[in-house]
């Protein structure tokens, strides 16, 4: 018989985590709170909301890693998330009832937006659940998750975890807990990811300096959704086939959005202008069980204003088929656990500034598969998800879409003042025109 | 074996891994679609074709209906070989 492993409480942070952990020291440096996303589940029923409570106390005692806090190992300086050897559960749910609201819709986007905006406490769990009932019996039930311990897709399967507990299912820590790390070895390997990553920004540099949207203060964050549905969807695909190529949907979104912000910075009349999209790419396989942090990274995409909408969109594939040729978003990685000595607040400037001085021009990101696919959670049917993400005061701007079946959701985010009422039209509307031949 | 079931194969064999499937999960009729490739993971694939066989699938105008199958597929860069 063999014993049983004790759970650990101590995480190593990999070279993403530390990059996490600095952004969200640049978002707590600013006004508006950390660097943090919501999870917005529509549901065409009301679940039960003391079922709720109990679920989440449990899974806050099954993990208490939700408590944890952030460490430093005294001789190797190897950053790493201490948990509590056990914790007392918080009431993580908060119940707000819109039926009695004269536009529950605004309602809803008013408590979105303030839980989006609402830090976590320092020494409180990194996690709260925000359940909006009404009207009629539809609510929506937005999971209010802390960057440095979930991913946007870590965050899809706390949700399948939370919707396995309600229906009875024991989670099992083992399992998704980590257990790589501290990542003490391979330094040349660490190193070579550097050279490559030095010569893909050393290539942006010749670009000269991207526009960049906002002044980087920060501020309260702002967003908004919209939709395409599966007709729009299958025609978005269609004229992605055409004119990027069969499969490469993804750099048609992109082109479409740095259109858009090309057209907004001439508006502004700012041109010529270089603008930089850092691109998140989900880097967790779909064989592993790790749930908590992050196991993304970041392919630049990049284009200038003189370029005409076909040469825009030829770049796009372009520059996907050099970045996974030589392994960037990878590199990415890699490379920045050689910054984990760094001090937190040094390393928050630094990640503030990597293409040719700047954040870039506005964060992209486009997660197609979808973690979270079951069509009914907490025993009700799930009739959309969304995600929302606070982005930090430098770009202080992003366009995260999320497919669901043929459904396409997107979600604009900002912080205020970055961008106007008319720029914030003209950048949410600019995939959805494009799948209607706009 | 002849050509086309090597790349078959290949194939079969590229793809479970990029998608991190079990092989016996992806069948010779399975569509790249269905299977769920996406424009990451498709790339991934096209740059192990060109490694493997020397052809650029995407400058050889490869178009939506070459994905309708594993099968299509491998035709489809045997007729570019």
């Amino acid at each position: 018989m063999t014993a049983r492993r004790p759970p650990p409480r101590r995480f190593y942070l990999n070279g993403i985590d530390w990059n996490v952990q600095a952004m969200n020291r640049a978002c707590a440096d600013a006004p508006g709170g950390d660097y943090q996303f919501l999870i917005v589940t529509e549901l065409a029923g009301t679940p039960d909301a003391a079922r709720l409570r109990t679920c989440l106390n449990r899974l806050q005692e099954r993990f208490p890693l939700l408590h944890g806090r952030l460490r430093r190992h005294p001789f190797n300086l190897a950053p790493y998330w201490e948990a509590p050897a056990a914790v007392t559960p918080y009431d993580l749910l908060t119940v707000a009832d819109l039926s009695r609201e004269s536009d529950p819709e605004a309602a809803a986007h008013r408590h979105l937006t303030a839980r989006l905006n609402t830090p976590f406490a320092p020494d409180g769990p990194k996690l709260a659940a925000l359940l909006l009932t009404g009207p009629d019996r539809r609510s929506r039930l937005a999971l209010h998750f802390d960057h440095r311990l979930f991913d946007a897709a870590g965050g899809e399967r706390f949700l399948t975890l939370l919707d396995r507990l309600w229906n009875g299912v024991e989670p099992e820590p083992e399992r998704l807990l980590r257990r790589e790390g501290p990542w003490l070895n391979e330094w040349r390997h660490q190193f070579a990811c550097g050279r490559t990553v030095n010569r893909a920004m050393i290539a942006l540099k010749k670009e000269g300096r991207p526009a960049v949207p906002g002044n980087g203060r920060g501020g309260a964050g702002c967003f908004l959704v919209n939709r395409v549905d599966d007709e729009e969807f299958a025609a978005l695909e269609a004229r992605a086939d055409r004119e990027a190529g069969p499969m490469m949907l993804t750099p048609f979104l992109a082109a479409t959005f740095l259109e858009a912000l090309h057209e907004m910075f001439r508006r502004r009349g700012v041109t010529p202008s270089f603008c930089v999209c850092p691109m998140t790419v989900n880097l967790r396989r779909g064989d592993e069980d790790e749930m908590f942090f992050n196991r993304w990274s970041i392919l630049p995409l990049y284009s200038v204003s003189t370029a005409a909408r076909e040469e825009r969109i030829a770049q796009q594939v372009e520059l996907f088929f050099e970045g996974m040729k030589t392994a960037l978003p990878y590199s990415l990685g890699k490379a920045s656990l050689l910054c984990r000595p760094l001090p937190l607040p040094l390393m928050a400037r630094f990640t503030a500034r990597p293409f040719a001085g700047t954040a870039g021009t506005a964060a992209f990101a486009y997660l197609n598969r979808t973690e979270c696919a079951a069509d009914r959670l907490l025993g009700e049917t799930v009739t959309g998800l969304y995600h929302v993400p606070r982005v930090p005061p430098s770009p202080g701007l992003g366009l995260f879409l999320n497919r669901r079946g043929n459904r396409l959701n997107l979600t604009l985010s900002w912080t205020e003042e970055t961008i106007s009422d008319d720029e914030r039209d003209l950048l949410a509307a600019a995939i959805p025109e494009a799948a209607r031949g706009g | 074996m002849s050509k086309e079931a090597e790349i078959e194969s290949f194939l079969r064999r590229e793809i479970a891994a990029v998608l991190r499937l079990d092989e016996a999960a992806v069948q010779t009729d399975s569509s790249l679609d269905e299977l769920g490739l996406h424009s990451m993971a498709f790339v991934e694939l096209l740059i192990l074709i060109e490694k493997q066989y020397g052809v650029q699938l995407m400058r050889a105008g490869l178009t939506r209906a070459d994905l309708g199958s594993i099968r299509q597929l491998a035709h489809r860069i045997d007729r570019a070989l």
